[in-house]
């Protein structure tokens, strides 16, 4: 039965078998990812080429202490033997080279030191002893101080360490922890570090390739000679890129107008595949002198291949990409820097002594010519275009407040209220004035319109400003912030022309002052007098033959409406000048059943008086009275029928 | 539900090695925390005579090739509630605990938890029904439960007595000397488990409403004050 208990305070101590093997393989999976994926190829092969001196520093100290006890022989297979062993133990060559090295140099053979390092590793697999400190007991041991074997607590009893025998020691070593190595390499953390240790070897590989990959292709012999090379190619790249800079500061201004001026062009169509080649050298040349600002890559390489050669082959490994882009750069504008080769022979000269300085200014000064004439022409285009633009806008504003019909139900507004002499109220002022601006709108708009297809910039801009000037007249118009009475120039030029003539009207009213004359002053008898009609003689308009402007059958629609009200207003005239003579030839014949002044007025006259009809029917009881009864007989009956007999 | 904690056991093992005057005065101030709430669980155990007397009464034989049903002793099941201040080892899921309350005695863990699953006891074996058809004219259907006729073999969880109401009359006979009550804290979020509810250790705890645990932790975290004011730095689980 379980314990009966309250559990007050509690602490997750984890499953320590398990968190070894998950640290392990994070561990792996972390050095993995920094090494291939996290740091990018500039990152890993520093840390390769890192690694590769790392370990060729080891390997060349234990080749050394081999050589200097006279087992130099014994130099590759220890090496193999090393390699061999990391791997399969998951060991790292930084414990096991070291180890090896104090048990070689104690035991002064290379078969003994294996046979020790293997049963140290043993041991160290099998207890709690670091490998560092086995070793360190064996070394003692094996000179005679076996005490620090006793000190490992590996159940090495007290008999054994007084007796001092090594080799009954180490035969009980070797029976107590025999395998132990291999049966660590075999759990799950050791075999995660065995895959560690092969991906550090396959690094160190690849920067033995990287290193040695630079020595073939810098011709070097070994690595001294490499490094004379680098700070060589430091040197020389530092004095090229200073004289790259020296060019482009002494022609600064020249390349800035002429980058302003290819930049202009690219707006434009014309613009040769050669200006593109040369913007793009400039682009180049312009990144590449932002790169070499910011590393100062000449000085840097001279100055890391000194202090750290190993470090500047990586480095110039990675700026030898940058150097090539800013050779071609240097190609692409100049014929002096074509080729890498005549580089070198440059060395040492300006760019004026080399010729590219001349040749350079030249093609520089023909550019500037064929790019004047280019940007006349271009210049014009744009004014071209300008005026368009405004004349478009303009165009623009003018549709918006032109309604033909309205202009056309107005126009005879505008010759009523001409026709009677002047206008009665501002309101229909200002309504006929905004009707005559618009159509005054329009024929700017019409005149803009033909000078657009014309191209001729004069024509156009004169239009456009005289509809701008129409639009703000009307815009004033419409505002109505004044009183329009007061504007007689606008007023003035909506003055009728000779359209509508006072005269007829003087000449009907003089006729019907004659006829009334006559009426006044006559002899008993009723004369009929045959007057011709005052419309005769009025000024006609042509046809429209379907050939004219617009302005000109607007013009012509205009007139005709004109003419119209004017023959109807004399019409009128001559009418109620009939209609008095009428009234006073009635009131000469008497009075035949009543005179009334508004007898011969109808609703036409507009005297005011109400006619009221009503209808009177005295017939509509008795039929209500009918219907009725028969209704009733039909629904009650009656002594002589039943209901319903109908 | 204990108070989880990081790096007590850590804290322990150094006072242990570097500051034992330490440990022994964080093991007394947890031991004055919890003393109060032992006594009192101690104090709910009843006496022999209070229980169903043929629990109290020894074996008449120690010749049984089994374990017998413990019997119950109200010294000894005093004696076996107290408290204990070393870390438990880790158990499957990984967690150690570093404080605990526990009622060690056989008869003690019966009498605190008895009845707690099964308030009328286990169940008899297999409960059956049969229900009866009388027709139209009959009384009407009814039905017959009844429990399933038992073979000698014992079975886990059922009742294994002859007398079917066993458990029931020994549950409430220890009812009567003290009812089960859930150490829970009320107001936590969750339906309160039967596994926190006892007569002695657990109504104990609830009767002190938490003042003990506050004490306990006011230790843990006094140990580790007076550690570090010594000049000891824990990194993790290095020293």
């Amino acid at each position: 039965m379980s314990d009966v208990s309250i559990n007050i305070v509690s602490q997750f101590l984890g499953q320590k078998a398990f968190d070894k093997a998950g640290n392990s393989a994070n561990k792996l999976a972390t050095n993995v990812k920094r090494a291939l994926i996290g740091v990018g190829f500039e990152e890993f092969a520093r840390r390769s080429i890192n690694a590769f001196a790392a370990n060729e520093k080891e390997m060349a100290g234990l080749s050394k202490t081999l050589k200097n006890l006279g087992l130099q022989m014994q130099d590759a297979s220890v090496a193999s033997y090393l390699d061999k062993l990391a791997l399969a133990t998951g060991a790292l060559k930084a414990d096991l080279v070291p180890a090896f090295q104090t048990l070689a140099v104690t035991t002064k053979d290379t078969a003994d030191a294996t046979t020790l390092l293997n049963l140290a590793m043993d041991v160290s697999a099998g207890s709690t002893n670091s490998l560092d400190s086995v070793v360190s007991a064996l070394t003692k041991a094996y000179k005679g101080n076996v005490g620090g074997l006793g000190k490992l607590n590996v159940g090495i009893n007290k008999t054994m360490l007084e007796t001092g025998d090594l080799q009954e020691i180490v035969a009980y070593l070797s029976k107590t922890f025999s395998g132990q190595a291999k049966t660590a390499a075999e759990t799950y953390a050791n075999r995660v570090l065995r895959i560690k240790t092969a991906i550090e070897d396959a690094q160190e590989a690849i920067g033995k390739g990287l290193v040695d990959s630079l020595t073939i292709l810098t011709g070097s012999k070994n690595i001294d000679e490499l490094q004379t090379k680098i700070i060589t190619f430091g040197t020389q790249a530092g004095e090229v890129f200073r004289k790259l800079a020296g060019f482009i500061k002494e022609n600064e201004t020249t390349l800035k107008n002429v980058a302003a001026l290819l930049t202009g062009l690219f707006i434009g169509s014309k613009i040769t595949a050669g200006i593109y080649v040369f913007i793009g050298a400039l682009k180049a040349i312009n990144a590449t002198m932002k790169v070499l600002r910011a590393t100062s890559i000449g000085t840097a390489i001279a100055t890391m291949a000194v202090l750290n050669p190993l470090g500047a082959v990586a480095y110039a490994a990675v700026l030898v990409g940058l150097i090539a882009g800013t050779v071609k750069a240097v190609d692409l504008l100049a014929d002096s820097y074509d080729k890498a080769a005549k580089k070198s022979n440059f060395m040492g000269k300006n760019p004026i002594q080399t010729g590219t300085y001349l040749a350079t200014t030249k093609k520089l000064v023909n550019y500037t010519k064929v790019l004047t004439a280019e940007e006349l022409k271009q210049l014009k285009a744009k004014q071209l275009k300008l005026a368009i633009d405004k004349a478009n806008l303009a165009l623009g504003k003018g549709t918006d407040v032109f309604d033909i019909e309205k202009i056309q139900l107005n126009a005879a507004l505008i010759g009523q209220a001409e026709a009677l002499g002047k206008a009665t109220t501002g309101a229909q002022i200002l309504a006929i004035a905004n009707d005559v601006q618009r159509l005054k709108v329009k024929q700017s708009i019409l005149a803009l319109e033909d000078a657009i297809a014309s191209q001729d910039i004069k024509r156009i801009e004169s239009a456009t400003a005289t509809l701008n000037a129409d639009l703000k007249v009307l815009g004033t118009l419409q505002s109505q912030s004044f009183t329009l009475l007061g504007i007689k120039s606008i007023l003035d030029s909506f003055k009728p022309k000779s359209l509508i003539d006072q005269e007829n009207l003087n000449e009907a009213l003089g006729k019907i002052k004659a006829m009334m004359d006559l009426l006044a002053g006559g002899t008993g008898k009723v004369t009929s007098t045959s007057t011709p009609s005052s419309l005769t003689g009025q000024p006609k308009i042509e046809l429209l033959t379907g050939k004219e402007s617009l302005a000109a059958i607007i013009e012509v629609t205009d007139a005709v409406a004109v003419l119209a009200d004017v023959m109807a207003q004399i019409q009128e005239q001559e009418n109620y000048a009939a209609y008095l003579s009428l009234i006073e030839f009635q009131r000469k014949l008497g009075d035949f059943g009543g005179y009334s002044a508004d007898m011969n007025r109808g609703a036409g006259y507009g005297s005011g008086s109400t006619v009221t009809v009503e209808i009177v029917d005295k017939t509509s009881g008795l039929i209500e009275v009918v219907q009725t009864a028969v209704q009733e007989n039909n629904r009650f009956g009656n002594n002589l029928s039943y209901a319903g007999a109908i | 539900m204990p108070t989880e904690v990081k790096g007590v056991v850590e804290l322990l093992k150094a006072s242990k090695e570097f500051a034992p005057d330490l440990l022994k005065q964080y093991q007394t101030e947890v031991g004055n925390a919890l003393a109060t709430v032992v006594s009192k669980a101690r104090g709910f155990i009843p006496a022999d005579a209070s229980l169903l007397s043929g629990w109290s009464k020894p074996l008449s034989s120690d010749a049984a090739n089994y374990r017998a049903f413990p019997k119950f002793n109200s010294g000894e099941a005093k004696r076996g509630i107290g408290y204990k201040t070393t870390p438990s080892r880790a158990n499957k899921a990984g967690w150690s605990y570093l404080v605990r309350i526990v009622n060690a005695s056989a008869g003690g863990a019966i009498y605190e938890t008895a009845g707690r699953k099964n308030k009328d006891g286990q169940p008899n074996y297999k409960r059956k029904s049969v229900v009866y058809r009388t027709g139209g004219d009959g009384p009407g259907d009814f039905q017959i439960n009844y429990y399933e006729e038992k073979d000698n073999s014992y079975r886990k969880g059922y009742n294994n007595s002859l007398n079917p109401n066993a458990g029931k009359q020994f549950i409430n006979s220890l009812n009567s000397t003290g009812q089960l009550v859930n150490a829970r804290p009320k107001g936590l979020v969750g339906n309160p488990g039967r596994k926190s509810t006892g007569r002695a250790i657990y109504r104990a705890w609830a009767e002190d409403e938490g003042k003990a645990n506050a004490a306990v932790l006011k230790a843990i975290e006094k140990a580790g004050f007076n550690f570090q004011k010594k000049g000891f730095v824990f990194r993790g689980n290095k020293k």
